[in-house]
């Protein structure tokens, strides 16, 4: 059920309230930017996405319906996005170990240990190995906490497919983690996999 | 369950998403099998990593750039007042355009409606109009010499259209005797 102080901000920002619209856009940011850097692994990209994804919230505000969650709508722009980015990329992608990290040399935390921020490499690189559609349940559900009700408005799929792919996608994680070929793992729904 | 379908389960509901039957079954089994137990841990433990990636510390400044590159799309209070009042301005100049030229078109036809193009058109072919007499065949003589008024005595034979002016001629005035076929 969408929050009532939500609903009166949004409705500003369909009246083109500017002001109500910074507000929205200070309240997710934040959220709007990991979910795209836990998919992308590079700040610069996930700083592109995120203005993209509230540029296309502005644009089409007029048509939102109010009596639906805010969040979801935005992080199904987000996701989405993130998912043509990955396609798009994935013929030359390379996995830059200070980005996969979360934050890149300077801007890295220097009370970080280096275990822990290599551990964070390793995670990114196993979580980069994997199909969009996975990556996206997995950094959904396991990274950012959403529930499986949640995933399924987001990636505009049945709560039942969330749950397969979830259980899918945490065997194909566990097998990037493990150094395994994911070929290896078994593939009921004849995904492409590479 | 065998240990193959405890670990899809353990696979799909480790996080917390496993119904109450499910983790029981799982509960009951990792008691009694070490290998599902070190499986079941496993997997906790790795999702346990991934929720590092959760948030880790942005970048100085990400917020702000982010909201630059969107604020141009964005309208001020101030910009879409402005915008307003010139929609309005040019609305009502176009509205004073429209009548001032109404009135103007109006008062120069005072009886009738606007003058149109047509008008214009017809007015011109009245002022250059000369009347042509009707051209006459041969055997045609008792054709009327020019547009007027209706013929007074109708030729004998013709086929005459009352209230028109106008009459056929009769059959052989027009074609030779071997055409005439009934």
């Amino acid at each position: 059920m969408p929050d009532p102080r939500e609903v009166e901000l949004i409705q500003r920002c369909q009246k083109g309230s500017g002001d109500a619209f910074r507000e929205l856009f200070d309240r997710y940011q934040r959220r709007t930017y990991w979910i795209a850097h836990n998919m992308l692994s590079n700040y610069d990209v996930a700083q592109d996405i995120s203005q993209e994804a509230f540029l296309r919230v502005f644009r089409n505000i007029g048509r939102f319906d109010t009596k639906k969650n805010f969040y979801t709508w935005l992080y199904q722009i987000v996701v989405n996005l993130c998912i043509d980015h990955m396609r798009r990329a994935s013929h030359n992608r390379s996995t830059d170990l200070d980005e996969v990290g979360g934050i890149a040399d300077e801007r890295r935390d220097p009370r970080e240990t280096t275990g822990r921020t290599e551990l964070r490499a390793r995670v990114q690189k196993s979580l980069d190995r994997l199909p969009p559609k996975y990556k996206a349940v997995l950094t959904l559900r396991d990274i950012q906490g959403f529930n499986c009700e949640e995933i399924a408005e987001i990636v505009g799929a049945t709560n039942a497919t969330v749950r397969w792919r979830l259980h899918r996608a945490r065997k194909l994680f566990r097998a990037a983690w493990d150094g395994k070929a994911l070929e290896a793992v078994r593939d009921d729904e004849g995904d492409e996999l590479v | 369950m065998n240990c193959e379908a405890i670990r899809d389960l353990i696979a799909g509901g480790a996080g917390g998403e496993a119904t109450d039957h499910e983790r029981i079954a799982i509960e009951s089994h990792v008691a009694v099998c070490v290998e599902c137990a070190r499986d079941l841990a496993e997997v906790r433990g790795l999702l346990g990593n991934l929720a590092l990636l959760r948030e880790g510390d942005a970048p100085a400044g990400i917020a702000e750039r982010i909201w630059q590159g969107v604020h141009a799309a964005v309208p001020t209070p101030r910009r879409s007042t402005i915008l307003a009042w010139t929609l309005r301005a040019a609305a009502l100049l176009v509205l004073g355009v429209s009548v001032g030229y109404s009135t103007t078109s109006i008062l120069r036809h005072p009886t009738s409606r606007p003058m149109t193009t047509e008008d214009s058109m017809v007015d011109e072919m009245k002022a250059t109009y000369v009347p042509r007499p009707l051209e006459v065949t041969a055997g045609m003589e008792s054709a009327p010499k020019s547009p007027g008024p209706m013929l007074e005595v109708v030729p004998e034979g013709s086929v005459f259209q009352a209230g028109t002016g106008y009459y056929l001629p009769k059959v052989d005035q027009v074609l030779d005797s071997d055409e005439i076929r009934f």
